[in-house]
């Protein structure tokens, strides 16, 4: 118990004072980025590691986010942080009438169905230029901190408020699989027979994991959107999709803490290196070539991380 | 009373009776044997009891209810769970886990406890950790239940397939082929602690083709062929009937001689 705290109290601690040293301000953003990307990944995480298919649409659910808390402060004059749970809302209500269609499919059916849902999604927004300015995109202003008049507008506040989400994002993580239906996702993607045979309602499960999932996204987006300063229906390309997936599979897909060494790795290592645009994909491209044959769990793996299974386990004492 | 009854089964793949018309009940606490030669179609009989496929024709009531065409999840709820002919289990589990997880629906009825992280739940997980202890040491694989599921080998992954389904706490528990596979002391251990699991109050329908093990363990054994059923009876009266022989018993004792 001591341990797994330590485990988690170490890390928050750097994070907290990391601005603190690293004044630069370039940095910091690159941290933010960090920040947002590893909420996509862990998002996407649910359904890649947990239910154990691979969704080719989710930049969706991170792009509907977005514009849903854009479009309720736009059009219902609430402020973002009421924007923010009306967001969640409404795009997990567009998750669970995605998931209840496509998930009943498989593999590769499954992710074309979601691809195909994003590109609607993402048309739509974009021939419904009255109400969404179409491919001009909508500015969004930095938020103000509730009950004060205290904004967002520096990056330091906002490091921390991205910073907190994440750490929530984590703990939510960590008490789902505590509980009987994290076990059931961790069993479906094991033996989906045996779990139907043991009681597990195994599609509703995994409508509920995709739900999940498509909140988290949108939370990812809703935090996008002030930090960019302007959304654009761009946000619901294949293009963020496909750099979540990289960062799960990199990560360690199925592992706690996955995501956040997949985002870490696309975010904050070119930086580091000074790599050109072009040069990181050639970078990534080879990463995961290596991490497919040399570590197909990840880097979260390598780190001998145990499963959200064994952590469950850890904690009741055996 | 009977727990199970099956009334005219049925099934038809394209112009083939995979099941033709089978009829039978299970009584309380009763073991009964499913018998036949390869292909008879004990095991798509099992699907259709346990709604992994669903019937052309026919009903399947269980403790008085009819649960035809329900989904597998669904009959599990009413207490009927079964194990698989091929071995399945959660491999990347240590064993104790598979065992917890086998308590699934026992859990699932605390979803917010567990979550919100209420003192209740604790001590219902406290039950669950108790209730797995005693599973596993029935079935003899309590010294392994830190093992990973997938480390064990062939025998006590069976017996740890019938844990799993043990721990649902079903009512009606239903083998498939549960000694496949296991060597003469295995099964012979295997024979007692389904004893004793009948002896706990469950009720056992099992299909199996090692003779010895059914004849050793059931009150009422069915024997199909082809799809048919062509004899019901105990253990002796089957021994002896002309038509099983013929299909059946006949080879068995070949083999055997």
């Amino acid at each position: 118990m001591m341990k797994t705290r330590l485990a988690y109290l170490v890390p928050s601690a750097i994070f907290l004072l990391i601005p603190l040293v690293v004044t630069n301000p370039y940095y910091l953003k690159i941290l933010i980025t960090f920040g947002i990307y590893s909420l996509l990944a862990f998002s996407l995480n649910f359904i890649v590691g947990y239910i154990g298919e691979i969704s080719f649409g989710h930049a969706a659910f991170f792009g509907l986010g977005a514009y849903f808390s854009a479009l309720t402060m736009e059009y219902l004059g609430v402020n973002f942080w009421v924007s923010l749970v009306l967001s969640l809302v409404l795009t997990g209500l567009v998750g669970l009438f995605v998931g209840f269609l496509s998930l009943r499919l498989k593999g590769v059916h499954f992710a074309i169905c979601t691809l195909a849902f994003a590109e609607i999604f993402r048309l739509l927004i974009l021939n419904l230029g009255d109400w969404t300015r179409g491919a001009m995109g909508i500015s969004v202003a930095r938020p103000k901190v509730p009950f004060t008049d205290i904004s967002l507008g520096s990056d330091l506040l906002f490091y921390y408020l991205v910073f907190a989400v994440v750490v929530i994002v984590i703990a939510f993580n960590r008490r789902i699989f505590a509980t009987p239906f994290g076990k059931a996702m961790l069993a479906i993607r094991e033996s989906g027979l045996l779990a139907s045979s043991i009681g597990i309602h195994i599609t509703r499960s995994k409508i509920a994991a995709f739900v999940i999932s498509t909140i988290i996204a949108a939370l990812a987006g809703v935090l996008y959107a002030p930090y960019i300063g302007i959304i654009t229906p761009n946000m619901l390309s294949v293009h963020y999709t496909a750099t979540g997936l990289l960062m799960v599979i990199l990560g360690g897909r199925g592992y706690l803490l996955g995501p956040l060494y997949g985002a870490f790795v696309f975010t904050v290592l070119p930086e580091i290196f000074w790599m050109s645009p072009e040069m990181q994909l050639v970078v990534f491209g080879l990463l995961l070539l290596l991490c497919i044959l040399f570590m197909p769990k990840g880097i979260a793996s390598l780190l001998q991380l145990r499963k959200l299974g064994s952590i469950i386990r850890a904690k009741n004492g055996g | 009373m009977s727990l199970l009854k099956i009334e005219s089964l049925t099934k038809n793949f394209g112009g083939l009776s995979a099941v033709d018309n089978v009829s039978f009940a299970v009584g309380q606490g009763q073991i009964v044997g499913l018998i036949g030669p390869n292909g008879a179609g004990k095991t798509t009989c099992f699907n259709l009891i346990s709604g992994f496929i669903k019937p052309t024709k026919g009903r399947v009531d269980f403790a008085g209810e009819d649960i035809t065409g329900l989904l597998p999840n669904q009959i599990a709820r009413k207490g009927a769970v079964r194990t698989f002919q091929h071995t399945s289990v959660f491999s990347e589990m240590s064993v104790f886990e598979n065992v917890i997880v086998g308590q699934y629906l026992h859990m699932s009825r605390h979803m917010w406890d567990a979550f919100f992280r209420r003192r209740k739940y604790r001590q219902t997980e406290a039950a669950m950790e108790k209730k797995a202890v005693e599973i596993l040491d029935l079935m003899g694989l309590l010294e392994k239940a830190d093992y990973s599921a997938k480390n064990l080998p062939y025998g006590e992954l069976r017996k740890l397939e019938i844990a799993i389904a043990l721990a649902a706490d079903p009512k009606l528990l239903m083998l498939d082929e549960p000694a496949a596979g296991m060597n003469e002391t295995e099964s012979a251990n295997l024979v007692d602690v389904i004893r004793k699991i009948r002896d706990s109050g469950k009720t056992v329908l099992i299909v199996e083709h090692d003779m010895k093990v059914v004849m050793n363990l059931c009150d009422t054994i069915v024997v199909m062929d082809q799809g048919k059923k062509i004899a019901e009876g105990t253990p002796r009266e089957i021994r002896t009937n002309a038509e099983v022989i013929k299909v059946y018993l006949g080879d068995v004792e070949e083999h055997a001689g």
